[in-house]
């Protein structure tokens, strides 16, 4: 007889009876039992018939229904509270990205350089065609950086959006997000090698730019703060700017890879058809790096999981997955002996550069499109009934 | 809206209620057709609480069991009214076209 149960009378049917529906109940989150089992148990027991000591059978497949769906939501779950909570604490990772850009800058070592512009000659690519920055050695990120307006533009816009998102000014976010995108994308444009310090990060801040516009658009980043916990959001995000932080430090000696995509993203059909030439730059140059990624996996994958026993729901984990995600195509990217499966299949020899490219592109947007294709009908839903509620009153 | 939602809330549209109280008054509202179980209206209370539709009341141990009372918000008999509003439309849209079909069938449309 547990201490629960003592103001019964030992040996009742019904303490056994209520004995039993308390163990049923230990499905349910931990959470949600220490808030509802007492309140449940009143409810269970008030509709059991005379002399019933074991649980109706209905009684128990909607006890396991009903835990199913808790645990999977969490207390705090819903698609509001996740994209209400990552619109609040994605600002973070931007202002961050920027931090990261200015303390690791990357140089171009001139022998990187050299094989980088062999390649273009090679391919008969001139100064003339896609300009004359493209045959010096790269220097990316740093100090410099500062006095670089698309830089300053695009600071200021992440720290605009991180003021205006804790100030509930959803629509100033939104404006100050798109005016960061746009910066960013200058800046990379400006750039020929595809290097951790610059076009990755790039690369990384795509889906969170993506997802935080869809967040403000459907969620108001205020609500998850009037939520108990939503400051469990924190340390799931800061495992998962962790791995990324990893998966940039990944060995910047990748530049036949970059050629490739830096190329292919040009059009360029002359240069593209050479693809398999600047496979064999890419295998020649990385060497290391796999152990490094495999740790930013690792940690990916934690910071994926850790919202379920965070109670925070699998919306969350999906959101966090989707910031994580460009990761997998970095570990996909990676020759070596452990990861580089996808370079063999993946454009670099049987496949096409534009196939390569559309696939890419696709991983790389079909997360938040998924995301965004489920969050948006239902806000604009929950804002027309809203809108129209307040005409007859 | 659900159904099961929409009878909870119909069934705090009276006032206060407890659990097992709210379970006996959809089985009403709803002519005995809605049994509701302990774990879906659990589930449901939890979102509508989460949602500012329903707010708890307060509490009573009656026979040394916890008894929790909720209450609808503003919000919560805003957007019943709502919902009430729609079914209705929708409703006397059927009614008065099945009329219009076979009079007298529908059984007097508005």
């Amino acid at each position: 007889m547990s201490a629960a149960d003592g103001f019964l009378i030992p040996g009742a049917p019904h303490a056994e009876l209520e004995q039993r529906y308390r163990r049923l109940l230990r499905l349910y989150p931990r959470e949600f039992r220490a808030r509802r089992t007492d309140e449940m148990i009143g409810v269970l027991m008030a509709s059991a018939a005379v002399g019933q000591n074991r649980p109706a059978r209905g009684d128990v497949s909607d006890i396991i229904r009903g835990s199913l769906r808790e645990r999977l939501r969490g207390p705090r779950g819903g698609w509001s509270f996740a994209l209400s909570a990552f619109a609040l604490v994605a600002p973070l990772f931007l202002v961050l990205t920027d931090i990261l850009q200015v303390a690791f800058p990357y140089s171009e070592s001139r022998a990187a350089a050299q094989s980088r512009i062999s390649v273009l000659q090679a391919h008969g690519v001139s100064a003339a065609r896609i300009g004359p920055s493209a045959f010096v050695p790269q220097h990316v990120g740093g100090l410099q950086w500062l006095g670089q307006p698309a830089f300053l533009v695009l600071v200021a816009g992440h720290l605009i959006v991180a003021a205006a998102v804790l100030a509930g000014l959803r629509r100033t976010a939104l404006a100050a997000l798109v005016i960061a995108a746009l910066a960013d994308y200058t800046q990379w444009t400006a750039f020929h090698v595809f290097h951790p310090g610059a076009g990755t990060i790039m690369f990384l801040t795509i889906p969170v730019f993506l997802l935080e516009a869809i967040a403000l658009a459907a969620a108001d980043p205020r609500a998850a703060r009037r939520r108990e916990g939503w400051q469990y959001v924190f340390p799931a995000l800061a495992l998962a700017v962790a791995a990324q932080l990893l998966a940039l430090s990944f060995d910047a000696s990748r530049i036949g890879e970059v050629m490739f995509l830096d190329v292919s993203t040009r059009g360029d059909r002359h240069v593209t058809s050479g693809h398999k030439i600047v496979t064999h730059v890419t295998m020649v140059h990385v060497t290391s790096g796999n152990a490094i990624m495999a740790i930013g996996c690792l940690l990916a994958l934690l910071a994926v999981l850790l919202p379920l026993p965070l109670g925070l729901g699998w919306r969350a984990s999906l959101l966090l997955a989707a910031a994580c995600y460009p990761l997998i195509i970095l570990v996909a990217a990676a020759p070596g002996p452990s990861f580089g499966m996808l370079p063999e299949t993946l454009g670099m020899g049987r496949m096409s550069a534009a196939a390569a490219h559309t696939i890419i592109v696709t991983i790389l947007y079909v997360p938040p499109l998924l995301v965004l294709g489920r969050a948006v009908p239902k806000a604009i839903r929950a804002r027309r009934t809203r809108g129209s509620g307040e005409l007859p009153a | 809206m659900q159904e099961t939602t929409f009878l909870i809330l119909t069934a705090l549209a009276q006032g206060p209620q407890h659990g097992y109280g709210i379970i006996q008054d959809v089985g009403r509202i709803s002519g005995e057709r809605v049994a509701l179980r302990a774990g879906t209206l659990y589930g449901a209370l939890e979102r509508l609480d989460a949602d500012g539709l329903i707010a708890m009341d307060r509490e009573e141990v009656v026979d040394g069991r916890l008894r929790r009372y909720y209450r609808l918000t503003d919000e919560g008999s805003a957007r019943l009214t709502e919902e009430a509003r729609r079914l209705q439309e929708s409703a006397a849209t059927a009614l008065q076209r099945l009329d219009a079909i076979r009079p007298g069938l529908a059984g007097g449309a508005v």
